[in-house]
């Protein structure tokens, strides 16, 4: 009788999947469980990251929902400052579980949207995005009538998407130690004021992120029984720990949780699946060849390899599909775009200005 | 006075008022100058001159009536800078389709993009310069008329049945005045005056009332009428109407100091 092993693809061994291949050659790293087809309405939320997968979607002729989109006719300068475009709703980056969690039930109404609003100056602050507006809100009103928006644009999302993509990015987070409501930024840091009375370091725990996710996917399917859920999580490490950890041992940590969880979901749920874009810029194959110089932004040769084979992938198991196509074929002037567009808008990158107070 | 109306094919329409004596009564020297289509966007300010380049200069001679090949704005008391690709329209439309989708747009982002809009138009670029270039001379952008349905232009859209991001079916007329009023507060910042579509003109829709292009007149060939499906050109009714408003608002706004303070009636 043959042992299990015998029967297993090549893709189980790592000889041949990995020692025997030239990094670049590395391939399905990824067997989904979905098909993803052009006229599906794809969301995607998360962290920095994330970004990517939009953009990847749209130069495909992929389906990305533009719930929150901002005229057509404003210059990508303008879009890019004010954060359209960026992802499927005008969050900002969701760090962690806990904070996507929040504005589902926010925009659900299964929690009483925030009261808090920082003020610097004449202008105000949305604690939970807080790098939405370049120079803030005019008023408190218009922050309000913004996050409004936000809310309605999440509620068409879970409403209309086919597929809502997520990538997770960080277990630490700030909360608010009266309310239990979680800031997208350690308070001080972009806007408002740090107060240790009221604000409180929180790494989630596996259950905890585990918890969280299952509390949004089953939100979510309460409105949409036929979504499905992408998990990924972000291969950029902590620009910053609070944790007194090592930040390379608090990335670890951090990744290694948001990983385990990924995996658990996949396995349990249905309607869950994991691309593995950690593992393809992170994995020893690679080297740490798709890192920047600072050995924590990814190049845009690292974006291109990682959303290659995520629709490579797709293609293998499903087949080609016929979709307006942007990609070997672009002019250099285009690539160049493309490069530009690539640089994400990081507000955990931040976090290095303050590097300096601890000298 | 002395004006020099600068622009592209949408100029027809006031040369032809003008022709058909819609200032008789008034003490204005006009002088026509310019290119239709993307000729316009030739022309350049070259030592205080606008000029084009040589293979222009039959059809500059055949818009002023062989008068001209390169325009001194100094010379002019007024030079209205007319059209060329200031499609206000379409700032207004787009800009409406995603409010009506109910995503909000904070005054910031809304004069960013609105500034950033505008200073990229070349248009606009030329009117700062000829404004900056000729001090004692009054400088007026004046933004293309509102066509008189919806504009469908899906030339090279894969898909061409869809409408326009910039088509409407209706808006509010304090809408269009608030953007017209960032527009200008963005022009004022950077010195330049603009001048609105006359109130009289646009239809309760935010649309040109449709009396205003029936029969309008192209302006290299005015013998060959627009087809009857054209919404864009004025005929020179509007032309009139067009330059009236203009000369009354020249004469009411003596004080050149304060000429980009109170045209917001758009």
């Amino acid at each position: 009788m043959k042992n299990p092993y015998e029967e297993l693809p090549e893709r189980s061994f790592w000889r041949p999947a990995i020692a025997e291949k030239y990094a670049l050659d590395v391939s399905s790293l990824w067997a989904p469980k979905y098909e993803l087809l052009p006229n599906h309405a794809v969301a995607t939320a998360g962290s920095c990251f994330a970004q990517h997968i939009g953009r990847a979607l749209v130069q495909r002729g992929y389906n990305w929902i533009d719930a929150e989109p901002a005229p057509t006719i404003f210059d990508s300068r303008t879009k890019k400052d004010f954060n359209y475009g960026i992802f499927s709703f005008r969050t900002g980056n969701v760090y962690t579980a806990a904070s996507l969690r929040q504005w589902i039930y926010w925009a659900l109404e299964k929690e009483a949207p925030p009261a808090e609003i920082w003020k610097r100056k004449d202008r105000f602050y949305d604690p939970f995005r807080p790098n939405i507006e370049p120079n803030g809100f005019s008023s408190e009103q218009e922050l309000e009538d913004s996050r409004n928006s936000v809310f309605c644009a999440i509620r068409k999302v879970i409403a209309e998407a086919d597929f809502f993509v997520f990538t997770l990015g960080l277990t630490e987070a700030w909360i608010n130690r009266g309310n239990g409501q979680v800031y997208a930024m350690c308070p001080g840091t972009q806007a408002g004021q740090f107060d240790p009375e009221l604000h409180d370091f929180k790494n989630y725990r596996f259950q905890e992120v585990e918890n969280c996710l299952r509390d949004c996917f089953d939100t979510m399917k309460s409105n949409n029984a036929n979504l499905k859920f992408i998990l990924t999580v972000s291969p950029v490490p902590l620009t910053a720990t609070a944790s007194c950890e090592h930040v390379l041992a608090a990335t670890t940590y951090s990744k290694s949780v948001l990983r385990a969880v990924s995996g658990q979901l996949r396995d349990e749920r249905i309607d869950v699946d994991y691309f593995p874009s950690y593992e393809m810029i992170t994995g020893a194959p690679f080297r740490s060849m798709f890192y920047e110089p600072n050995l924590r932004s990814i190049s845009h040769h690292g974006v291109n390899f990682v959303m290659d084979s995520f629709f490579a992938c797709l293609e293998s198991t499903y087949g080609p599909s016929k979709v307006r196509y942007g990609g070997s074929g672009a002019s250099s002037r285009r690539r160049a775009k493309q490069r530009e567009a690539m640089e994400t808008i990081c507000e955990e990158e931040m976090l290095d200005a303050f590097r300096g107070a601890l000298k | 006075m002395k004006v020099c109306v600068v622009g592209n094919s949408h100029i027809a329409a006031l040369k032809k008022a003008v022709e058909d004596g819609a200032l008789e009564d008034a003490d204005t020297d006009i002088v026509f100058f310019g290119a239709p289509g993307r000729n316009f966007n030739k022309l350049r300010l070259r030592d205080r001159m606008i000029c084009g380049p040589a293979n222009l200069q039959d059809m500059l001679l055949r818009v002023s009536d062989g008068l001209y090949t390169r325009i001194d704005p100094s010379e002019f008391d007024v030079v209205v800078i007319y059209a060329g690709r200031f499609y206000f329209h379409r700032l207004l439309g787009s800009i409406h389709r995603v409010l009506r989708n109910d995503v909000y747009l904070s005054d910031g982002c809304l004069s960013t993009g609105i500034d950033r809009w505008l200073t990229s138009k070349h248009v606009f670029r030329l009117t700062k310069k000829i404004g900056e270039a000729s001090p004692t001379t009054r400088v007026i952008l004046v933004p293309r008329p509102i066509p008189a349905i919806g504009e469908d232009d899906n030339s090279g859209s894969a898909a061409p049945n869809a409408k326009s991001p910039w088509v409407w079916d209706s808006l509010e007329p304090s809408f269009r005045k608030k953007i017209w009023s960032i527009c200008q507060q963005s022009a004022s910042r950077k010195g330049v005056e603009l001048f609105p579509q006359p109130e009289s003109t646009i239809d309760a829709n935010q649309f040109t009332k449709a009396e205003f292009t029936a029969h309008s007149v192209r302006l290299l060939k005015p013998q060959v009428k627009h087809p009857a499906t054209e919404v864009s050109h004025m005929n020179a009714r509007y032309g009139e109407v067009f330059l009236l408003s203009l000369l009354a608002h020249l004469s009411s706004a003596d004080d050149h100091a304060n000429r980009t303070t109170d045209t917001a009636s758009a």
